[in-house]
């Protein structure tokens, strides 16, 4: 017992300072790319139209690096919804409907001492009864629609509905997405978006830290 | 839901069948794929329907507290003690089209059947796409194949230790070994451009530029701490006693740290598919076979990692980017490697580049079995020890089309 109290002491603070200030570290690849040089790039997802690119469609391979660089920026979230209620606490139920898992390590992450959601009034929950968002992680497989409706219509009201990750909000290139059975307040791009972005998005939904 | 879990495996006698577009042909068959084999039917949870009127069933999921991914298990419990565990994998199986497709876009989707094993999986890939095309990779591109899937192994076998740790409520150790996945993950990002190694791996080069020079130093860091807190949390005979003897397995058919904690010295790094006799590489095993043998040998492998990727830095500078090659000829070609989780076999079919057959038997299909049969000489709360400590990813149960 003594160990984790002297470990813990002279590891000292590890918490992020984010959202109060920038992130400690950004993953090139997950934000959004631009284009900083000329040639001519074949987006294996069809995500660059007129020289941009659509951060719904991108997987975040790099296929474009040369032309494109990464812009190095963590908020790359579309907020469709802001619901100023959950501010001081904001549950968020997580449903995987057909990822490779990055996502769904990616949202664990969140509970961790280095992102510590809980401090922000975020906390995760089992049950969609208790729920203030559910978050969709992966593709829409067949087998998970049912499981799906049957979360979002457990949930009580006020609700959102965040899609987090390239396979939830489009598809990507691996099946369609969420936006076949539900409209996503929150939109969170990348592959996998990185815990920064989530956490971005959901200090930003619930309208603030 | 489709029914089938491979449908280009399968086993006639003791031979593995492969039935590809262009032809069939019979391979040696390992203890493995006979294991997986016999899983296929069982795992989608129709393999077993019996009544047990005698016995209380807990149903868990698809969607679950506690587990990370969707998945059905129905438990049928007599008392506190577990009689039968029935799974249902399938609920998020997600069929991608992996066929017709061009093989530097399939990369892209065979690195995504399962994010936290992307390293491994692109490996395969690429292995049997050079081998159908007669490309022979440079040198320095194996070396940065072995980095990325050690690196991801140190990652995932963190994972797994912290996810037990949480099991028997060591909370406080759990937060540290979280903490230094995210460590590990941040290592990633900052020399691969991306946290799961997405998009570096190209077929016979590497499609991102690597800058190796204080890869080593950093990846150490990792293994010294968590070396320090394994020595800490293995002073604590409460986390001990809910290990030891709990879910054991020592099934010979059984691959990666599972069937090398029952004391077989099993691992397809040995098969030398990349460079590793150039290196001190060794094969970590146990002798017990349970939960906590499998926390050993990950503890082991760990280590061994970090020095693998410490001799491979100083071998290598770096290593320029390129673009994968296209991929002439038409073929295909098996190809076996060692995923953090277990030995992993992919099958890929090309025909001038474009993808004629893919199927993959995962390191889950081969153990899910072993778990379910282990598990089921223990009590109800031995459920969470016995499937964090085999590492189960249920996205690389599917089937492809």
């Amino acid at each position: 017992m003594r160990n984790w109290v002297l470990r813990g002491v002279k590891k000292g603070r590890v918490t992020t300072r984010f959202p109060y200030g920038e992130p400690e570290s950004v993953s090139p690849w997950s934000t959004r790319p631009v284009r900083t040089g000329e040639g001519d790039v074949t987006c294996p997802a069809d995500a660059i139209e007129d020289g941009e690119v659509r951060m719904d469609r991108c997987i975040s391979c790099g296929r474009c690096s040369g032309p494109f660089s990464p812009e190095g920026k963590i908020d790359i979230s579309v907020i469709g919804r802001v619901e100023k209620r959950f501010r001081k606490s904001f549950t968020v139920f997580v449903i995987d409907t057909g990822s490779c898992g990055a996502c769904n390590l990616e949202v664990k992450t969140l509970s961790n001492p280095i992102y510590d959601a809980h401090r922000l009034g975020i906390n995760f929950t089992s049950t969609p009864r208790h729920a203030d968002a559910l978050l969709v992680v992966g593709t829409l497989a067949e087998g998970m629609k049912e499981p799906l409706m049957r979360a979002y219509e457990a949930m009580p009201e006020p609700k959102l509905v965040m899609a987090a990750g390239t396979c939830a909000i489009s598809g990507g290139i691996l099946g369609e997405g969420v936006s076949g059975l539900l409209k996503a307040d929150v939109l969170i791009p990348g592959c996998p978006p990185t815990p920064f972005t989530i956490l971005d998005a959901l200090v930003k939904a619930k309208g603030g830290p | 839901m489709d029914d089938s879990l491979s449908a280009v495996f399968t086993i006639e006698g003791e031979m593995l069948c492969v039935k590809g577009h262009q032809s069939t042909r019979l391979i040696p068959c390992t203890l493995q794929e006979v294991s997986a084999h016999e899983n296929s039917l069982f795992l989608t949870g129709k393999a077993d329907t019996r009544e047990r009127p005698d016995l209380f069933r807990f149903n868990l999921g698809p969607v679950s507290g506690g587990l990370l991914e969707s998945v059905r298990m129905d438990v049928y419990t007599d008392g506190e003690r577990m009689a039968h565990i029935s799974p249902d994998v399938l609920f998020k199986n997600r069929q991608p089209a992996m066929k017709s497709s061009e093989a530097p876009a399939a990369l892209l989707k065979a690195e995504r059947i399962n994010g936290a094993y992307s390293a491994a999986f692109s490996t395969a890939f690429c292995m049997a796409a050079e081998e159908i095309g007669g490309i022979e990779p440079p040198h320095e591109v194996k070396l940065a194949r072995i980095l990325m899937t050690e690196v991801e192994r140190i990652a995932n076998h963190i994972h797994v230790i912290a996810k037990l740790t949480e099991g028997a409520s060591q909370n406080v150790a759990a937060q540290h070994l979280f903490a230094l996945e995210e460590r590990t993950r941040r290592i990633a990002s900052e020399h691969f451009g991306h946290r799961y190694f997405f998009g570096v791996n190209g077929i016979g080069a590497l499609e991102r530029g690597l800058d190796t020079r204080s890869l080593a130093p950093k990846v150490e860091g990792v293994a010294h701490e968590f070396a320090s807190i394994w020595e800490d949390l293995t002073s604590s005979r409460l986390f001990l006693d809910r290990l030891q003897t709990t879910c054991r397995a020592d099934y010979e058919w059984m691959v990666g740290p599972a069937v090398r904690a029952a004391d077989f010295r099993y691992d397809s790094r040995l098969s030398g598919y990349l460079p590793y006799s150039d290196l001190s590489f060794e094969v970590a095993t146990d002798d017990t076979g349970d939960v906590l043998s499998r926390a050993l040998v990950r503890q082991k492998e760990i280590e061994i990692s970090s020095i693998l990727v410490d001799e491979v830095c100083h071998s290598m500078k770096g290593a320029a980017r390129g673009s994968s090659e296209k991929v002439r000829g038409r073929g295909w070609a098996v190809k076996r490697v060692e995923t953090p989780g277990g030995d992993m076999l992919m099958l890929l079919g090309l025909a001038d580049s474009i993808v004629t057959d893919f199927d993959i038997r995962s390191a889950s299909a081969a153990n899910l079995l072993a778990f379910v049969q282990s598990a089921t000489s223990g009590i109800l709360t031995d459920f969470t020890f016995g499937w964090e400590s085999f590492g189960f990813w249920i996205s690389e149960l599917g089937g492809y089309s």
